[in-house]
Formats: structure tokens, sequence, C-alpha cells
């Protein structure tokens, strides 16, 4: 994320950054000299085989781009593990619930706090936005996030390890409302 | 506050009648002709004033059927009135409005059977004036997914035709026919909270037209392009777009299929037909053409 913020200053925004990484990153069919380019002024005028173009003109190309001026991560990896969460969780649940057992309960903690996990980051990335909120509340909602999930976490496995497990508290509690709900 | 059951059965009653194909309809009220137009006024950024909502008063049996049949006739009145519009028939993508909140198309949407009739712009679009919105970074997004053939060693693009099954162009069918209308995209909150890197239904529609066309040579780095975590990703199948397109197109299907090629869980087919199947061995041009008369 700092690295995304980096790419977001001006330095790097600008077009004329933009601009030198194209030229730099790509095969153009025909050589193309711009009078805003680095070169000292003299190269350009004394070159009279090319047609210089104005930086008002924007230099198209029509073959491949490969910009690896940019580095961005691979997230198709990410979303398709987290599809894979949602679906496991679907009938681990009642599975888990059925047979409490350390292992289901084990997993259920990892598989629901990874869930959890992604969501509220969704929810952080999608709605705290940095043109509402500035830029420290994102990264502090951020911070709040892990600091929930690692909560989440280390309390579902005290539950599995140094108490009666999550299936088993799950019933306990069912169980106190029915009773609850009768008196 | 009706009984929940009550609610129940109200919502049961109302898509067996309104959604069920029985010939004889059910009485329709008829609304007087004599309508109010509720119209967003705005007079642009340089005006200093605060928009407002103006009201007009307009007989539709004095107009024709459609929106923008309105929309013309409070212009004659009214000629400050401005709006966005060229085909009136629903091809160019003009005269995208928000009418009672949904997205339309003006020149192809019937004036609705109520009393008063809101026209906004377009969600979360910076307004030019009135109706007429910015649409410069919805046709940058466009832009930069390469919307155009991209073939690998082919030397001179155009010298023959490109070769296509017709069950291949099927594939196309429900992509091509997309207007860049952007009433998708502005229906989709995740484009209005992240639309500066978020591309929109729109724009993946497009990028998915390209992808899974045959003739395309360059789908690995049309889809590498698309990894990260916002362009493509943002979509969280809300599938406002489908409901909001006015071509009636299935963004959000598109936009299934494009995350399953991205993320690797589906390849894109080969193609039934070499499309440099016309290409002559040793083409230096006119010299080699057939002749089709002796």
């Amino acid at each position: 994320m700092a690295f995304s913020m980096f790419l977001r200053t001006s330095g790097c925004q600008s077009r004329m950054f933009t601009q030198q990484a194209m030229r730099l990153a790509t095969q153009p069919a025909i050589t193309q000299r711009m009078i805003s380019s680095s070169l000292p002024v003299r190269n350009i005028m004394k070159d009279t085989k090319t047609t210089p173009i104005l930086n008002a003109i924007r230099s198209f190309r029509t073959s491949c781009v490969r910009r690896s001026a940019e580095k961005v991560e691979d997230h198709s990896r990410l979303w398709v593990i987290e599809r894979v969460v949602s679906a496991a969780l679907v009938p681990l649940i009642p599975l888990a619930l059925m047979m409490p057992n350390k292992l289901f309960d084990s997993l259920l903690a990892i598989l629901i706090t990874a869930h959890s996990f992604w969501g509220m980051e969704a929810m952080v990335v999608e709605y705290i936005r940095v043109l509402l909120f500035g830029h420290v509340i994102p990264k502090i909602m951020m911070l709040l996030v892990y600091f929930l999930t690692a909560t989440m976490l280390g309390g579902l496995f005290y539950l599995n390890f140094n108490d009666i497990g999550v299936s088993r508290a799950f019933w306990r509690i069912w169980k106190n409302m029915k009773s609850k709900n009768a008196k | 506050m009706p009984k929940l059951s009550e609610r129940f059965h109200k919502i049961i009653r109302f898509s067996f009648r309104n959604y069920s194909s029985k010939t004889e309809t059910k009485p329709k009220k008829d609304v007087d002709p004599c309508r109010t137009f509720k119209i967003y006024r705005f007079g642009g950024i340089l005006s200093k004033e605060q928009p407002k909502i103006q009201s007009y008063e307009l007989d539709v049996s004095t107009c024709g059927k459609m929106v923008l049949d309105a929309l013309i006739k409070i212009k004659d009145k009214d000629p400050t009135l401005t709006f966005r519009r060229s085909c009136r028939e629903g091809i160019c993508g003009s005269c995208a409005i928000n009418l009672q909140g949904m997205n339309c198309l003006s020149c192809i949407t019937e004036i609705p059977p109520a009393k008063t009739i809101t026209i906004l712009p377009l969600p979360h679009m910076y307004v030019i004036r009135d109706l007429v919105v910015d649409m410069t970074h919805f046709f940058n997004g466009y832009d930069s997914i390469r919307p155009y053939l991209v073939r690998k060693n082919d030397g001179a693009i155009g010298k023959t035709q490109l070769a296509q099954s017709i069950k291949d162009n099927e594939k196309m069918v429900g992509l091509y026919e997309c207007v860049l209308c952007s009433c998708c995209s502005t229906s989709c909150p995740s484009y209005w909270w992240n639309g500066r890197r978020f591309l929109g239904p729109a724009t993946l529609l497009h990028a998915y037209r390209w992808v899974i066309d045959s003739r395309d040579d360059d789908t690995e780095q049309r889809l590498y392009e698309l990894r990260d975590s916002f362009k493509a990703f943002k979509c969280h199948t809300i599938m406002n777009c489908s409901l909001a397109c006015p071509k009636g197109l299935h963004p959000a299907k598109a936009i299934m299929n494009l995350k399953r090629l991205i993320s690797g869980l589906d390849k894109k087919p080969v193609p039934e037909i070499d499309p440099g199947k016309f290409k002559s061995g040793g083409d230096s041009g006119s010299g080699k053409n057939k002749k089709c008369c002796p």
C-alpha cells in the first residue's frame, strides 16, 4: 500500500513521467521526437527527418505495449482464494456445529477470520476514501482492521484450546438464550 | 406499517400480476396528460450559482412518446435547458439521463405514466451544465483497454479478410452492441466510490469483447493488464449495470467471464477457423488477386 501511495505522488503522476515511461517501454513504428524531451534544443532543431511532436498532441502506438514502469501485484490469485474460502465455509459451518471437534474448530477459526479480514479490508478500501477522509484516517482504519483480525483469531484460538471450542460455545450460548426465553 | 405477512402477500401479488405473461392486462389508471417535469438545472462551475430543480408543466399529448420528445418540447419554451442528443434512436448513446432514479436513454424511453417526472443528470459525474456531464474520465478508461484488434506477425492489416466461424462470431453478440452511453457505469456504486481506478462495467464489457474475439492475438497481454485489485476486481457483482443497460446487454455476465479468464479459471478457446486462413502465401499485393472474371 505504501508503494501505491508513492506511485500516486505528483512525480509519478506527471505527464512527463508517463510519457518518458511510454517512450522507453514501447517500440513505436516511426521514431518520434518530442520538443519537450530531455534532449538539448540544438539536437532537435538539427534533426529535420522526423516531425517534432508538440506536447499537445499525444503519441499513440499500434504495437503491443509492455508497461514495466508500474509494478502491479497480481490480485487474481487472492480473488480466487477469497471465493474458495467463502465456498468452503458454506458446508463447514453446519458440519462443525453438528460434530464439534478441535480440527473443525481450528479450521473454522482460521477461515472465519480470513473471510472477515477480507470483508473488513474491502469495506475500508471501498468507503474510507482519501478524497473524503484525507490521508491519515484510512490508514488508521486499516490498522484497526488488522487489530480486529488479530484479536478475532487470538480470541477464537483461545476459545478452542483454553476453553470448550467454537462449536460447543455456540451451542452453550444457544441453550442459554433458549432457556432465558422460556423463563 | 402493514404487517409482515400483508407486505409479503402484496409482493407476491405484485410479481404475479406484473411479471406474468397473461394476455389480459389489469385495468390501468389513466394519468392526466398534463405532467410536471422536474429537471435538474445547473449553470456550470463558472456561474457560481447553486444547482436547483426546476419544474415545467407539459401536456404530453402534444409531443412524441419518448422522454427526449418531452425535453425538446420543454426546450422550445425554455431555450436555456441543455442536454445531449443525436441519433434519437438509441444507437449513439448521447442522451443518457437519470429518469425517476434509473439511468436510461431519453430517446428510447417512453414518458412514464406518472404525474411528476424527475430528470437528473447521470449520477456521480461532474456536471458541465444542466443534464450534460463530463465523460472524459469514462472515455479515458475505455481507451486504456486498447479497444482495437491486435494481431501478431500480420504485416499489413487490412489486406485480407480475417476468418471467423459463426459460433465464434456469436460469442460477441451482446458485447458489440454497447454504445458507451455509460448508463451502466454510472449506476454502479463501486464506480461511484472508486471510479478513478475501477474501470466500470461498460469498459470491462468492451475489454471482454476484445479478449474473446477469436481474431485478436493479444489476449495474454490484455488479461495481464487487468490483473490488479482495482481495474476489474472492484466489481462486487452488485448487478446494477445489467438492470440499467438501455440496450438490454448484460455487463455483469461479461465481467464474470472476464474475471474467470483473468484469474486463469477459464482459458480462451482456440478459434474454430484460423483467422489468417485467407492470407495468400507470398502476398505481394494486387498481383496475386484471384481473377473472378476471365
